[in-house]
């Protein structure tokens, strides 16, 4: 006879099957790899948010937010945080080809708000593993939804940790791997990262971590050996982790804090360090490959796509270098003609031949990738982004402080 | 089928379909499984750990009857932050619910929103879960909330009264009226209730275009008399744990208002004695740098009373982009240790307890050694004040 424990593990492994991501899912801060990178075919190239013209649907945001939206299925999940004193915080779900709100869900902070006037509570992206959502904010929430929107379990990290906190705002996105939810919370207090059991959210490990201030965001990667591996950047160097025990699997110096992320493709790790520094991936110590002192990121992080790193400085100058010797290849200054550049803090992501960067003030430019870049478009959304845009469904998924856009050819 | 057996078999159908649903559908939980769901909700780890439990809990609340909404509101507690969290999440998957089925339970929030015992979120809660199903009553309930005890109530009250001020002096501008009676009561109405800074601001610029005085210091209770002893030595940041002369001075926790002058220790330029300072900033800020010296890599501590007319509990409110340490009669109530990681108004809060008559403030702050120009500033901002941010009384 089915009894209900063999009907309840039956149901769950049917939902398990049910819900393995999709390839055409973005599942995390700069898409599923961590990459930025996307094998979807058809993305748009003009568009215009004012006439509607490439745009599939708009839906109207209850919060402000750098974080990008990511795409579980055909569900694209936001959040964003509210109030004066940002201590609202949602977690929005959106059905992709329609766009209506599916559900929301809210949580009052319990940890610090404050944030300079240009980013928000909602800065970090969350992350799933396409069965459930993990919602991180700058003031330490870590809350786990399944899809429906049914709160499975809630973190203050802030009340372990109270000095866990930047006035300016924290931005680190978690990663998912391995039934872990990995967070690193770095600033002048209590600084850390930390790994929770994505079950139930129980801390798997935790580890102290330079105190200072730090807006990059972990890179969750299995290395050519299969090791599952969270790597770190901070002023002090880069820092493999065990993903399930925390234990320190490599570590290296670098002056590699700041605002931009670690990259990969696999086998080799790119770090925004002075410049750029390339690190093979090796069953030992990583080995340097090579450095590029003369590409600075700005706030943006690097994308590899298709044996090619783009990366757009602060000037607004979009490069793109060769990935085995990191020989710069060409350069493209993303401007209109007439206007004055503008800083990047979305990340440039890629499909095909095609990168999408967006500037602070709602510009997308689409560059057209071959042996040089070249603008092909550059699409007014009207309304400050720093979101990094997510690429799914033949779309793009682009968020700003009021809005949610569906971009997709028609 | 011979009858005997027909008869069974339609008994027992009927039976089956009688009690098979009771097996599958929550029954409605009795108030005292609520309140038992709701305890272990509230008393539950504040750490994971114990998420089993909690989340059963949580799916037998959020199962609950909509006719249970007060009960459960009223268990959000301001001390059990994650707990409320709990809560507030399964009050919404019970109104969600009960939209669905069409028993969206309107009396019950309306009765809970309206008696101001309720925890303030969880009123606020109600009134958002209200005014979405019925927008108009944010338009009667408003000019009551300019006391509420939820700061963001009041200061949706406030937002009705500063345009209603601002309608009026459109009006007054238009008829060149130059009292500027009524725009001018209502901006003072506003600027009475206000906790928010944008909106004392503005309230405030107003007022004074008018010709009315304001003063902010008052508003917000700033601390603007002090007494102040530096610089001493940080280099290497070690200022801000070594303990340095008058934070163990039995003289600084002495009730006088003031510090004998000619007390002196050894600063990093030689001798240090106490200064009187009075900062005539609208905003209460000390800044160092203009009172003591511009320098890097150096520790100043700021002294003063407040004579409260009695024993009562107050919050203690910083702003600093300094490594920081304050003490209220003797007890270390704070201390961060951050340097130039942005700020705003009310940066850092604590609960303190003050007793009737003076109480003695010593602020220890810490300048780093970096160079940038956005890690200049010394300086510091502190008030007393109620748990909405109102000023204390003052003992005459």
């Amino acid at each position: 006879m089915l009894n209900i424990r063999m009907l309840t593990r039956v149901v769950a492994a049917i939902q398990l099957f049910l819900t393995v991501p999709a390839q055409a899912d973005w599942l995390q801060f700069r898409g599923t790899n961590g990459n930025g990178s996307s094998s979807e075919q058809s993305l748009p190239v003009e568009w215009d948010a004012a006439t509607g013209k490439g745009i599939a649907w708009t839906a109207d945001l209850p919060g402000r937010g750098p974080a990008s939206p990511i795409v579980v299925g055909n569900r694209v999940i936001v959040t964003c945080s509210s109030g004066y004193r940002q201590d609202r915080l949602h977690i929005l779900c959106f059905d992709a080809d329609k766009g209506g709100k599916l559900w929301e869900r809210q949580f009052w902070a319990t940890g610090r708000t404050i944030t300079h006037a240009s980013s928000a509570n909602a800065a970090p992206t969350p992350a799933s593993d396409g069965r459930f959502i993990y919602a991180f904010f700058s003031s330490n929430d870590l809350i786990c939804l399944n899809l429906e929107g049914e709160l499975q379990w809630l973190r203050g990290l802030a009340h372990d940790f109270p000095k866990a906190g930047n006035d300016i705002g924290m931005s680190s996105s978690p990663v998912v791997i391995d039934d872990t939810v990995v967070v690193q919370a770095e600033n002048q207090g209590d600084s850390f990262a930390a790994g929770m059991d994505t079950s139930d959210g129980a801390t798997r490990w935790r580890v102290e971590r330079q105190k200072a201030a730090n807006w990059s965001s972990p890179l969750a990667l299995r290395t050519p050996q299969g090791l599952s591996t969270v790597v770190m950047k901070s002023g002090d160097g880069i820092t493999a982790y065990a993903s399930r025990s925390g234990q320190v699997l490599w570590m290296i110096k670098a002056a590699a804090g700041g605002i931009p992320s670690l990259i990969g493709d696999g086998s080799h790790l790119y770090a925004p360090v002075d410049g750029l520094l390339a690190l093979q991936l090796t069953a030992q110590d990583p080995v340097r490959r090579w450095t590029a002192n003369d590409v600075q990121p700005g706030s943006a992080s690097p994308t590899v796509h298709n044996g090619r790193l783009y990366c757009i400085t602060r000037a607004g100058i979009v490069n793109c270098l060769d990935l085995d010797q990191g020989d710069r290849k060409w350069q493209l200054r993303l401007s209109q003609s007439g206007k004055k550049s503008s800083a990047f803090w979305a990340s440039p992501v890629a499909a095909g031949d095609k990168l999408y960067c967006i500037n602070q003030d709602g510009v997308a430019f689409v560059v057209r990738l071959s042996e040089t870049g070249e603008i092909a478009a550059a699409n007014e959304f009207g309304e400050g982004i720093q979101a990094t845009p997510a690429l799914a469904h033949q779309a793009l998924f682009v968020r700003s402080d009021r809005h949610l856009w569906k971009v997709a050819s028609p | 089928m011979p009858a005997p057996t027909a008869s069974l078999a339609r008994v027992s159908i009927l039976i089956f379909a009688t009690f098979t649903p009771t097996l599958f559908v929550n029954r409605p939980l009795s108030a005292d499984a609520i309140d038992d769901a709701l305890q272990q909700l509230t008393e539950a780890g504040t750490s994971a750990g114990a998420a089993s439990k909690i989340q059963s809990n949580w799916k037998k609340l959020a199962a609950a009857s909509p006719q249970n909404i007060e009960r459960i509101l009223g268990s959000i507690r301001a001390d059990r932050p994650l707990a409320a969290n709990w809560i507030r999440s399964a009050a919404e998957t019970i109104v969600d619910r009960a939209r669905r089925e069409g028993k969206f339970p309107r009396h019950d929030l309306e009765r809970f929103y309206l008696n101001q015992q309720n925890p303030p979120r969880a009123r606020r809660m109600a009134y958002e879960l209200l005014v979405q199903e019925d927008p108009t009553l944010s338009a009667s309930w408003l000019p009551n909330a300019l006391q509420d005890t939820s700061l963001e109530m009041r200061r949706d009250a406030v937002a009705v009264v500063l345009q209603a001020a601002q309608n009026a002096l459109q009006t007054e501008e238009q008829q060149n009226e130059s009292a500027h009676t009524a725009s001018t009561k209502l901006f003072e109405q506003a600027l009475l209730s206000a906790r928010d800074l944008d909106q004392v601001k503005l309230a405030a610029d107003e007022l004074r275009k008018l010709g009315k005085t304001v003063e902010l210091v008052k508003h917000f209770g700033f601390l603007t008399q002090w007494q102040l002893a530096g610089p001493f030595d940080n280099r290497e940041r070690k200022g801000f744990t070594e303990i340095i002369a008058p934070e163990t001075d039995p003289r600084v926790w002495q009730m006088a208002t003031t510090i004998d002058e000619s007390i002196s220790y050894t600063g990093v330029d030689g001798e240090v004695h106490w200064t009187p300072h009075e900062t005539t900033d609208e905003m209460g800020v000390v800044d160092l740098n203009t009172a003591i010296s511009q320098r890097k890599e150096v520790t100043a501590f700021a002294r003063t009373v407040f004579d409260s007319p009695q024993a009562a509990a107050a919050q203690l409110r910083m702003t600093s982009l300094n490594a920081n340490k304050t003490w209220v009669n003797g007890q270390l109530v704070m201390a961060h240790e951050v340097y130039h990681a942005g700020s705003e108004l009310d940066q850092y809060v604590v609960p303190i307890q003050l007793r009737k008559g003076a109480n003695v403030i010593l602020v220890k702050l810490c300048q780093n050694e970096q160079t940038e120009e956005w890690a200049v500033d010394w300086k510091f901002q502190l008030r007393l004040c109620d748990d909405l941010g109102g000023p204390l009384p003052k003992a005459d």
